[in-house]
């Protein structure tokens, strides 16, 4: 900002309001240059690309996209001055503030404040023991470390100025110092930011300047980030984040979306088109964050990201919407397979045992919501799908129990509240869709919440319980809620945890013994189970585990036409709301 | 795409039956639901088979063969006869059929799919 000293008189006059003004007209040439960034892009090259042929028009055509790529550049880096000249203003607020009051209350007890912030106090009088004594008028200098730093015995009383005022004066200067020290913070800090901000001489845009605008972004967040975080209502329901949301500008929504995307891609309530490019626009940073870890769950995290990213971009198939993004825990990722917020049917699907952000969760778990979103348009077209990684699932059977269903069951219940919120249609038909443990995870859910808000139907596939012990326990009424247990699928077959105590693996096959009829597994009843209630519909059997060596192959082929079509057309009908027209099977 | 009236819609399930049946085929279940029917079929070596009618009567067919190890395949270089949708944005059937599409049941007697295996059960739908 400056280049010779800040001082308290500095401060006190700064204007806060010049750094908008700037930083509006700043975004005034960031928005034109996007704007005729897009009618380049589109308009000259679409014309150019059907209506002519030959070197010209290819030559033309290169020139027109570098100055499509120029535009674009100069579109974001403008955007992020004004961003930092924003941050920085809303940064020097509070020093001023604070400098303020304090040469208000200088002035009020009659105090000189001298340029350097030293401050003069005048001659009074003190009541003593020896009675009333004249002490002399002072001079109080800030002093350079904070009061507390001092040691104790300079403030020994015998050596102190008698007159009360010196103490006053003294903690007003140092006031005054701390104001004006921690404004020029702020100023170096985003010195620096802007200082990055500046462009190489010359026309061309390159690989190395479209990395810098990567780094300029992350500079510029790092340096604003307090000041956008400050606004985004992160305790608030979903509907009210969504009120929020649709109040925002349009540029403050876009400076969310590429300065802070992290802050809203995650965020319930937050329209899915915006999500997804809040999302797609942190993936970079985050695949070169997780690049520059070496432990081995970094390199999983980062192997799956790519994978992902590769799919984002791949053309044709159903369009993407990468709904959430994250690195903690096991990974997260929400992904879904067609605008949830324009279509009338959505469905949700949590994965199960052994999921995790790696590349199996790419190349085989999204496939399934894929696969559930194709089929499902096949008898509603207004459908979409969407895998759910929301939370840490359990990595084997021998570590499972409630806790992970417990952590994850809030976080999905916001989630589906979220897409309530914002989807367009009146009244959508939501169908929440848990596999494996994933099923217990949105038993859970049902359970806490006396019925998951705003969910319709609800679809188990090879569970091992849900927690409760009947249908209409899960809150969506018993006729609502479906169930696929492939016969030979171990897992909707697990003992309960008594009789794996007793009697070890020996209790798959002497199930029997503890519990006649045998309709309890590991988390309560089977929900394949007539006690429980549900609709049964009909799946494949699958290879037997032991006899076929399928082992766990019949856990997870539900949702997969080219394994199972009778089951993956099951679900597509409960997820298109045609429930009416599934096949169904005798309940266990 | 082509329309199936909803009166020869059962004699179109019945002739892909008896065709897969005749060809060694075993019928593993039908769906005998009135507007979205299906019938799911393997053959001896393996292969799965399915028709589905869904959305506006449109009809799909899918081979899925068995397990079978990953390898690099190329895409198919035959074009296709017709237009090639992306998967999810198949148009609703929009091409008439003098015989398919027509609104009158066939005469002569009209094939109707046979029940499942006696193993298990199935119905048109709770």
């Amino acid at each position: 900002m400056t280049e010779t000293a800040l001082d308290w008189q500095r401060l006190h006059d700064l204007r806060p309001a010049d750094f908008e003004a700037a930083g509006n007209r700043w975004h005034a040439v960031s928005s034109r240059a996007g704007a005729d960034a897009l009618r380049v892009g589109q308009a000259m090259s679409a014309q150019l690309r059907e209506t002519q042929r030959g070197d010209a028009a290819t030559a033309a055509l290169r020139r027109l996209r570098r100055l499509h790529r120029n535009l674009d550049y100069v579109r974001t880096e403008c955007g992020l001055v004004r961003t930092t000249l924003n941050g920085l203003a809303a940064d020097l607020a509070e020093p001023q503030r604070q400098l303020r009051l304090a040469l208000d209350e200088a002035a009020e007890l009659g105090f000189t404040v001298h340029p350097d912030g030293s401050i003069t106090y005048p001659a009074s009088t003190v009541h003593t023991l020896l009675g009333p004594q004249d002490t002399p008028a002072g001079q109080a200098a800030p002093r350079a470390a904070l009061p507390l730093d001092l040691p104790h015995s300079s403030l020994d009383s015998s050596l102190r100025p008698l007159n009360p005022h010196a103490d006053r004066a003294q903690a007003l200067a140092d006031r005054i110092a701390r104001a004006v020290r921690a404004a020029a913070e702020v100023d170096a800090r985003y010195t620096r930011t802007l200082n990055g901000l500046r462009a190489a001489k010359g026309l061309d845009i390159t690989a190395a300047t479209l990395r810098d605008v990567r780094r300029d972004t992350a500079d510029v967040r790092h340096a604003a980030s307090a000041y956008l975080a400050a606004d985004v209502p992160f305790d608030a329901t979903p509907a009210e984040r969504k009120a929020w949301w649709d109040a925002l500008t349009d540029e403050q929504r876009q400076e969310f979306l590429r300065i802070a995307p992290d802050l809203v891609g995650n965020l319930d309530g937050i329209p899915a088109a915006a999500r997804d490019q809040a999302n797609r626009a942190y993936l970079p940073t985050l695949i070169e964050e997780l690049a520059g870890r070496h432990d081995d769950a970094s390199q999983t995290k980062l192997e799956a990201l790519r994978l992902l990213q590769a799919r984002l971009n791949q053309p044709g198939g159903l369009p993407m919407y990468l709904l959430g993004i994250g690195d903690e825990g096991n990974g997260r990722a929400i992904v879904a397979y067609g605008n949830p917020d324009t279509s009338r049917n959505v469905a949700a699907y949590v994965p199960g045992l052994g999921t995790a952000l790696d590349a199996d969760f790419v190349e085989d778990t999204m496939v399934r919501a894929e696969d559930t979103a194709i089929g499902a348009r096949d008898v509603d077209p207004s459908s979409a799908a969407i895998i759910w990684l929301g939370y840490d699932a359990p990595q084997s059977a021998d570590v499972m129990s409630t806790g992970d269903a417990e952590r994850g069951a809030p976080a999905y219940s916001r989630f589906i509240s979220g897409l309530v919120a914002t989807n367009e249609k009146s009244d959508p038909h939501v169908t929440a869709i848990g596999h494996s443990y994933g099923s217990l995870t949105v038993g859970t859910a049902a359970r806490q919440t006396n019925g998951i808000p705003g969910v319709d139907d609800v679809v188990l596939l090879g569970s091992p319980g849900v927690g409760v012990d009947r249908a209409e326990d899960l809150g969506v009424g018993r006729e609502h809620v479906f169930v696929g247990a492939a016969e030979n699928d171990p897992v909707t077959r697990l003992p309960t945890k008594e009789e794996f105590a007793l009697a070890g693996p020996a209790a798959f096959i002497y199930g029997d013994v503890y519990d006649r009829g045998d309709d309890d597994i590991y988390f309560g009843k089977d929900p394949a189970s007539a006690a429980f209630g549900a609709h049964r519909f009909k799946v494949d059997p699958g290879p037997a585990p032991v006899l076929e060596m399928g082992g766990f192959d019949a856990h997870s082929q539900y949702f997969t036409p080219s394994l199972d079509s009778e089951s993956a057309s099951n679900i597509a009908r409960v997820v298109g709301g045609r429930p009416g027209k599934i096949t169904l099977e005798d309940r266990r | 795409m082509t329309v199936i009236s909803p009166q020869r819609l059962g004699s179109f399930l019945g002739v892909v039956q008896r065709h897969w049946t005749k060809s060694g085929y075993e019928i593993t279940s039908v769906n005998k639901s009135r507007d979205m029917p299906a019938i799911f079929a393997r053959s001896p070596d393996g292969f799965q088979l399915a028709l589905n009618v869904g959305y506006a009567g449109q009809a799909s067919f899918e081979v899925a063969t068995p397990c079978v190890a990953k390898s690099p395949v190329d895409a198919p270089r035959t074009p296709p006869n017709g237009p090639a949708y992306p998967p999810g944005e198949i148009p609703t059937p929009n091409v008439h059929s003098a015989f398919w599409s027509a609104g009158t049941p066939l005469s002569s007697p009209s094939p109707s799919p046979t029940p499942p295996p006696p193993s298990r059960r199935s119905t048109g739908g709770p």
